[in-house]
């Protein structure tokens, strides 16, 4: 997993980008939210709504390109859920109520990939601190951030090493190599655990983290 | 499973917020008290583990796939609010970080996955292990358990979905259910192979194993049992007993309001022809939960079996 894979783009100049983390946090969610209230009769709102999206993200200066990459990979799961309200109502109505959702959600997630694109974790974590979120919950966050790249490495070279070694794999097999996979993945991950804790108390930590400046 | 936003309505999601919040309010105070200063890595290592772990898609019959979902396995492994606290920070990551499961349906999500998963699911488990024994019962209780907990969390996301009035229940209920079947037992399998890998390998780290923690009360161990019998009762056998709607359409009827009577936008390509296909989807999901229930159940007894005996385990673990 490349380290950039997330936030490429979060280290830009923009005015979006140099906003402070708490307010973009607050307002993206207040979008988000306000989005998905909003009934579908109020036609303008839905239009301002929309263009609120689409003048941040170009205040942000970000490629297109990426939006719609990002959007179009939750596209095909989207789609079936809505295929999925006329098809539960039996085809006479809900084809409206269909269009309707799939707007809704290509919002939001268009407000949320603005977000995550143009503010680096670190700044979101303290941003989520200072708004008073429980030490314990960011600082496992933080931890979570850290090693879901290693042990994410981890497992794609111990698949690696299973596609070099077998060649016919039944259903079976391959369920019970998965469940080992999972189950080695643990017992390093506890291990790797136990180790960065000794390590960490052996520096004097005494369970709160130490203020960051926000940039990684 | 993760659901997007947009999806649900503003009731079901503050409501599923509300009950969400208060739960992985008090699993703070748990890990806090119980962890202390080892919360952060020891919780933040699991949570990037189940992670890496909900990437491995494993193979369905029928063409797709799924990945676990692993509430019962970090269950099994932390102890269920330790378990609740990690399934919540990774929901939450991929849900900021992937888009994938919005921000809105944040507390419904963390109550599919994880309180159903993690509390409801753990308190199946030990219950279950008492019931057997240890530790054949550790890995029989966390099989079934993780069974009842994805099909759990589908009937609760399909629950979710006909509050809002948009989704019909007994289409939605029938179509999660084929689907969560295929991927519960694969979850099942995959949890319980994977606790009883470690059961030999570091059998220390099975939460509750010297019985200093991890009982759960009567209380919780007869509101889970009630559960489960009224999901079975509900979802898996009403549909063969009566052609009237059963207990949990009629508690969707009573809580969902029509959706709005808006103008078609767009005209409807069969507008006069119901399916009848979709009155046996509903038949069809049920009668996959019924015959998953019994698969599950020889599954769990076979690997339970194939553990092999305490003395073997103490054995293997003393050669590891």
């Amino acid at each position: 997993m490349q380290v950039d894979f997330l936030d490429r783009y979060s280290r830009g100049t923009s005015i979006v980008h140099r906003c402070d983390a708490r307010i973009k946090l607050l307002v993206a969610l207040g979008l988000v939210a306000i989005i998905v209230a909003t009934p579908a009769s109020w036609w303008q709102l839905v239009t301002a709504e929309f263009a609120i999206v689409l003048v941040a993200y170009a205040a942000a200066r970000l490629p297109w390109s990426y939006l719609a990459t990002r959007l179009a990979s939750t596209l095909p799961f989207l789609l079936l859920l809505a295929c999925g309200i006329p098809l539960s109502h039996g085809l006479d109505r809900g084809w409206d109520l269909a269009g309707q959702l799939l707007a809704r959600s290509l919002l939001s997630l268009a407000v949320m990939i603005t977000l995550v694109a143009t503010t680096p974790f670190g700044q979101l974590l303290s941003a989520l601190s200072r708004l008073g979120v429980p030490q314990v919950f960011t600082a496992i966050l933080a931890f979570m951030y850290r090693y879901m790249f290693v042990l994410v490495d981890e497992l794609e070279k111990m698949r690696r090493a299973k596609l070099s070694r077998t060649f016919y794999p039944s259903l079976w097999w391959e369920l019970r190599l998965m469940a080992n996979f999972v189950g080695i993945l643990f017992v390093r991950a506890f291990e790797r655990a136990e180790r960065v804790y000794a390590a960490m108390c052996a520096r004097g930590w005494t369970g709160r983290m130490p203020e960051q400046d926000g940039d990684r | 499973m993760h659901i997007q936003d947009g999806l649900l309505d503003v009731r079901t999601c503050v409501a599923a917020g509300v009950l969400a919040m208060s739960a992985v309010g008090y699993a703070v105070h748990r890990v806090r008290q119980s962890f202390a200063d080892r919360a952060a890595p020891l919780m933040g290592v699991a949570a990037a583990c189940l992670f890496a772990g909900q990437m491995l898609n494993f193979p369905v019959p029928g063409g797709t796939s799924g990945h676990l979902l692993g509430g019962v396995l970090a269950a099994v492994l932390l102890g269920p609010w330790a378990g609740l606290l990690v399934l919540t920070v990774v929901l939450a990551v991929q849900c900021v970080l992937f888009q994938d499961g919005g921000v809105t349906a944040l507390g419904a999500n963390v109550f599919n996955v994880g309180v159903l998963g993690s509390l409801v699911g753990y308190t199946m488990f030990a219950s279950l292990r008492r019931l057997v024994g240890d530790p054949a019962g550790t890995v029989f209780g966390s099989v079934l358990a993780a069974w009842f907990s994805v099909v759990l969390a589908a009937v609760a996301c399909s629950m979710q979905l006909a509050i809002g009035g948009r989704f019909v229940l007994g289409p939605t209920l029938g179509a999660m259910l084929l689907a969560h079947t295929m991927i519960g037992v694969g979850e099942a399998l995959i949890t319980g192979m994977a606790v009883s890998f470690i059961l030999r390998a570091r059998p220390d780290l099975v939460y509750g194993r010297n019985g200093q923690a991890g009982a759960v009360s009567h209380v919780a161990q007869w509101v889970v049992g009630g559960l489960a019998l009224a999901l079975v009762a509900a979802v898996l056998i009403s549909p063969f007993a009566s052609s009237s709607p059963d207990g949990l359409e009629w508690a969707i009827e009573r809580l969902g309001v029509e959706p709005e009577p808006v103008e078609p936008v767009l005209a409807a390509p069969m507008p006069d022809y119901t399916p009848r296909g979709l009155e046996n989807l509903r038949l069809a999901g049920s009668i996959a939960g019924a015959v998953g229930t019994v698969v599950v159940f020889v599954a769990a007894s076979l690997l339970a079996r194939g553990l092999g005996t305490r003395s073997s385990l103490a054995h293997a673990s003393h050669a590891s």
